[in-house]
């Protein structure tokens, strides 16, 4: 076995940095010279509605592309073994039943409606007029979000530290600046098809480096059974009994649960092209889902049989890629990856600028705000947040980017929003109170759920019944989005329900084909799209956030 | 072996069972589909 500790970072040769400038370089060419072409931010739009059902469902998907899959789920297997495929045995499942339970009744009411984000979907769907639930559900999208693009930036600090041997924060501050950079010219950069082709090319990496790998050194079971700790290794609980199993593998399945309450996965339910196309849209997502899972989990196997002595379980991914594909499609595949990066925390700061802004101050505090503020202060509030932001991933740049993002940004947002989300669409009697209640608790649930080792210490918490010890160090994901439905239903239920006409037909909304709204209801007609035309809706998540953009003119400047 | 009998199981079996569901899946909402557009007098493609 090679030793290989921080000797990796900065071995990438000319070629691999070539191949990965290059890629960069062509990448914001191609946005640039693509923008001279478009008027305005709704050209832009228009020109991405058009893709179909095949390009929604796999962008379902890239969208997940970012840090978690690409470093994070590597970096699980080569620290847990076999028992990382889990990651998609919760994850999978999961998805399918968004995409049976939820992505056509979400995709028909906020095309009816007009909402494009979440806190206006949920303000909208409640009747609440005071503003609470934009409020509060905008809050927890800032938290998350911004601890979202705090991870993808660690994760761009460690690519970068990999490829060039820079020190972690001036791979971080880098990262960070061009993220806000980027962020700050609109984003202008990342033509539709970029996404699409990156997450094609990491895929494609994930498919074909576990073949490469099996052909170069075969099967790692066995050398993983081999190694000091390889009864764990090989098995399934992680060599885990009793409780301490049962509660390691409900941890797994808990990452499903974060689905619900992800704004980047359900912005793409609301952007599909047309409503019947969700079946084979979920077909290519789920299929996309089965190869990156077991793809990643391989690689990381890989990684820990054929180097390991890793520092930074996140470099487990690169160090495979360097090691296995020739180098310059090595350097496309690590900029590929680094691109993807880029472009979810583009998103994921533009969903959290626009829910500060247009949610909270223009919905909530100056209905009567001008343009002008409108755009200036969407400017201040990404830099805050993206400053902020830099500053989480210097703090915790030495935290796994697979725990990073499912404690602090993924089981946040699903334990406080993915009840809620589920209710809305399927539960008549919700109420804006019991939403409210829902998101508190489940944002407050989360956060301590993380911080139960360093509250209690950790020999109290070894020390105790195992039940007990594996329901305290479970997955929080699990215990929040228990507490926050339970307290969303009993909070329902005790405050006075919502008025069954307005909930019926926001449910024949959800329930009826759009084509039939559209017949029926000329005021829906105005709004009700089913095909991309003649008012086409967005289609990814990058669409859906830019339209919101473009409604508000946040970019514009006109004073 | 290098990975118990049980182990393999556990780890192909969910796997497995997914493909299954989407199958299942894929079939079951196209039916539901054609249903809710026949229910409501939709026929072909009504967003062009």
């Amino acid at each position: 076995m090679t030793t290989v500790s921080n000797a990796l970072a900065g071995s990438a040769n000319a070629w691999v940095l070539g191949a990965f400038a290059a890629y960069l370089v062509v990448l914001i060419g191609i946005g640039v010279w693509a923008s001279r072409f478009m008027d305005s931010v709704g050209d832009y739009v228009i020109g991405g509605r058009d893709v179909g059902p095949v390009v929604t469902g796999f962008s379902e998907r890239a969208s997940e592309m970012s840090g978690w899959l690409t470093l994070g789920v590597p970096g699980d297997a080569y620290t847990t073994g076999i028992m990382a495929f889990y990651n998609g045995v919760g994850m999978i499942p999961a998805d399918l039943a968004a995409w049976a339970g939820l992505a056509k009744r979400l995709r028909k009411y906020s095309e009816i409606v007009r909402a494009v984000t979440l806190p206006t979907f949920f303000a909208t769907r409640l009747n609440d007029d005071t503003g609470v639930v934009k409020a509060v559900s905008s809050f927890v999208l800032i938290v998350f979000e911004g601890s979202y693009v705090g991870a993808q930036i660690v994760a761009a600090g460690t690519l970068l530290r990999v490829l060039t041997g820079v020190d972690m924060w001036v791979g971080i501050v880098a990262g960070g600046v061009i993220v806000v950079g980027y962020t700050m010219l609109g984003g202008y950069f990342a033509v539709a098809w970029s996404d699409y082709f990156q997450g094609a090319i990491i895929l494609a990496a994930f498919a074909i480096l576990p073949i490469i790998a099996y052909t170069t050194w075969g099967l790692p079971f066995a050398d993983l059974a081999a190694m000091d700790n390889g009864a764990s290794l090989t098995s399934i609980t992680g060599g885990a009994t009793g409780w301490a199993a049962l509660f390691g593998i409900i941890s797994y399945a808990a990452v499903g649960l974060g689905i619900p309450g992800n704004p980047h996965i359900m912005v793409r339910f609301m952007g599909i092209d047309r409503v019947r196309n969700v079946r084979t849209a979920a077909v290519v997502a789920q299929l996309f889902m089965f190869v990156a899972y077991i793809g990643a989990a391989l690689v990381g196997l890989y990684a820990l049989t054929q180097f390991g002595g890793l520092e930074n379980t996140d470099n487990a991914m690169p160090l495979v890629t360097l090691e296995l594909l020739p180098s310059a499609v090595a350097g496309v595949v690590l900029a590929a990856a680094l691109a993807a990066m880029m472009s979810s925390a583009d998103s994921q700061l533009l969903v959290a600028t626009s829910a500060v802004v247009e949610d909270v101050y223009h919905g909530f505090l100056n209905e009567q705000a001008t343009e002008a503020q409108l755009v200036r202060y969407s400017r201040y509030v990404t830099l805050a947040i993206g400053f902020a932001s830099i500053g989480f991933a210097y703090v915790a740049r030495n935290t796994p980017i697979y725990e990073l993002v499912l404690n602090y940004a993924w089981g946040g947002l699903g334990a406080a929003l993915g009840p809620l989300l589920i209710a809305v669409l399927w539960w008549r009697r919700v109420t804006a109170a019991g939403a409210v209640a829902s998101m508190v608790t489940g944002t407050a649930t989360m956060i301590l759920w993380t911080q139960w080792p360093t509250i209690l210490g950790p020999e109290t918490v070894n020390s105790v019944h195992p039940a007990v010890s594996g329901m305290l160090t479970v997955y929080g994901l699990f215990p929040a989005f228990v507490v926050s439905a339970v307290v969303l239903v009993v909070v329902s239920l005790l405050t006075t329900p919502p008025d069954q006409d307005d909930v019926s037909e926001a449910f024949d909304m959800m329930h009826r084909p759009l084509a039939a709204i559209t017949d029926d209801d000329s005021d829906g007609s105005e709004y009700a799209t089913d095909g991309g035309r003649p008012d086409p809706a967005p289609i990814t998540e990058h669409d859906s956030i830019r339209s919101h953009v473009a409604d508000t003119d946040y970019w514009t400047d006109d004073d | 072996m290098a990975v118990g009998t049980l182990d393999w199981i556990g780890l192909f079996a969910p796997f497995v069972a997914y493909l299954v569901a989407l199958v299942v899946y894929y079939v079951w909402e196209g039916r539901r589909e054609r249903r809710l557009r026949e229910r409501y007098g939709l026929t072909g493609d009504h967003s062009e």
